[in-house]
């Protein structure tokens, strides 16, 4: 289920504002963000006890506000969600980051970014990286489970940078916390760099 | 109330002239009744010019309006031929809805109001939503298809900034209308934003099939009004339809091009409270 209201900062809501649509605010975006809502993000091991999915909308609704139309969300959990409004879908079912990254393609365009934001390994690994390699932008990824899992959806998300081979990153948002501080790193930082 | 009898005579042209004492019941069975591009009230003599297909249908309605019986003439019931022509356009109004049927915009020509131009064919050649409640696109904007070449935007560009440049175009809204084509090529004449503004299209298609739509119309700024008007108001238009009561009805628009005279092309528009449309030739 996808929230109908526009979270301040959002491609709809800058649309709705400056009285233009969705298409043509989109020329001014800087990346898209595809944000894992799989079942994993209801855990409540975030800032004071919080789900890590509720932890992601508010760090998502910040980041929006304070880049007003330039990242356009796409939620996915065993289907991907286009969502202008800036809203996750509710947190369930399972990690199908190939359907994500399908649509995210659509919008693979010269100068535009992509940003994963995830905390487990998708439901095909083959999969996810064959998408990544098909994109001419760059991808990175934030890891948004425990910081001392090591191997699991960390490690993939480093192939995935890696598969994509545009120079992106991976960073660390221990349990969605300061996820938006780290987006703000993402869009600032060389990509070169592993963190 | 006139005491006149019902009479039905054919025109010089072989259509049907049609007297009868006023009755709003008889306008409201032959509106029914009749095609509204196949009759016209004359209000020189007074009678209503129907198509002479209509011949049984016209005896049947003053039978059951007036309660006569009238002699019928005989007609050569003629079967409406496609047929392709080319007109010069001085000038096509707004859209409106006549009896209930589809609206049509009329199209100025040789000194008449003579071609009907169906406001979904108009709409249909300008790449246009079907409806003035789904927004423009920037493509529709300046009137191409989204595949246009960079060449076909640019001149499509060229020729919409000219009808709509408030210095030359008086009609209401110029402004406003100028100001968007300005804006949808800078957008479309830029091979990156065009690509951007594209994959939005395509994002703007999936959450339309994904989200429940809300029911408030979307702000636009191309939507300052509810009556259609063709973004371009004249020009040389080849034209595929039929002859219809000394009117061409068209049925699909095959061609256009600019109406051109000693190196200056023929912008025509119709400022507010004025009688007659205005050319000017820039």
């Amino acid at each position: 289920m996808i929230s109908t209201s526009l979270v301040v900062g959002s491609m709809a809501q800058v649309a709705h504002q400056s009285g233009k649509s969705m298409a043509e605010t989109f020329v001014g975006a800087d990346a898209v963000l595809i944000v894992d809502c799989s079942r994993s993000m209801e855990q409540r091991d975030s800032l004071g006890g919080k789900q890590r999915y509720e932890v992601a909308v508010s760090e998502l609704a910040r980041i929006q506000s304070s880049n007003p139309g330039k990242f356009a969300v796409i939620a996915f959990a065993t289907m991907a969600y286009f969502c202008p409004g800036g809203n996750l879908i509710s947190p369930a079912g399972t990690t199908n980051l190939a359907d994500a990254l399908r649509m995210a393609r659509i919008a693979d365009v010269a100068g535009m970014r992509f940003i994963v934001i995830s905390d487990g390994e998708p439901n095909s690994e083959t999969d996810a990286l064959n998408e990544a390699r098909k994109f001419v932008g760059r991808i990175d990824a934030v890891y948004v489970g425990p910081e001392n899992d090591i191997d699991g959806g960390r490690a993939f998300l480093d192939k995935l940078v890696r598969a994509n081979g545009r120079g992106g990153i991976r960073v660390v948002a221990d349990r969605v916390k300061e996820l938006a501080a780290q987006l703000e790193v993402l869009m600032i930082q060389a990509p070169e760099r592993q963190v | 109330m006139s005491r006149r009898n019902c009479y039905v005579r054919k025109t010089d042209d072989g259509e049907l002239a049609v007297g009868t004492p006023y009755d709003p019941r008889f306008l409201t069975e032959l509106k029914r009744a009749v095609p509204v591009h196949q009759r016209r009230f004359d209000g020189t003599t007074r009678e209503w010019i129907v198509s002479s297909n209509n011949v049984a249908v016209v005896g049947d309605i003053i039978i059951k309006v007036y309660g006569q019986s009238v002699a019928l003439p005989e007609v050569v019931h003629h079967t409406s031929v496609t047929r392709t022509e080319t007109y010069e356009v001085r000038y096509i109004g707004r859209a409106k809805i006549r009896d209930g049927a589809p609206a049509t915009s009329y199209g100025f020509c040789n000194g008449e109001w003579m071609v009907v131009f169906p406001e979904v064919v108009m709409r249909a050649w300008f790449n246009e939503p079907q409806s003035e409640d789904i927004p423009r696109n920037l493509y529709s904007v300046l009137g191409i298809a989204q595949q246009s070449s960079a060449d076909e935007i640019k001149s499509a560009f060229r020729r919409m900034a000219r009808q709509w440049h408030p210095d030359v175009c008086k009609e209401d809204g110029a402004a406003e209308r100028f100001m968007r084509i300005k804006e949808a090529s800078e957008v479309l004449m830029d091979d990156n934003k065009r690509a951007r503004y594209d994959a939005g299209l395509a994002l703007e298609l999936i959450a339309e099939t994904s989200v429940p739509k809300n029911k408030k119309k979307p702000v636009n700024a191309d939507d300052f009004t509810k009556l259609y008007a063709p973004p371009l108001r004249c020009g040389n238009v080849t034209v595929t339809g039929k002859f219809s009561l000394d009117r061409f009805v068209v049925d699909k628009i095959e061609a256009w091009s600019d109406i051109t005279r000693d190196g200056k092309t023929l912008v025509t528009s119709w400022p507010i409270g004025a009688e007659r449309f205005i050319e000017e030739w820039v």
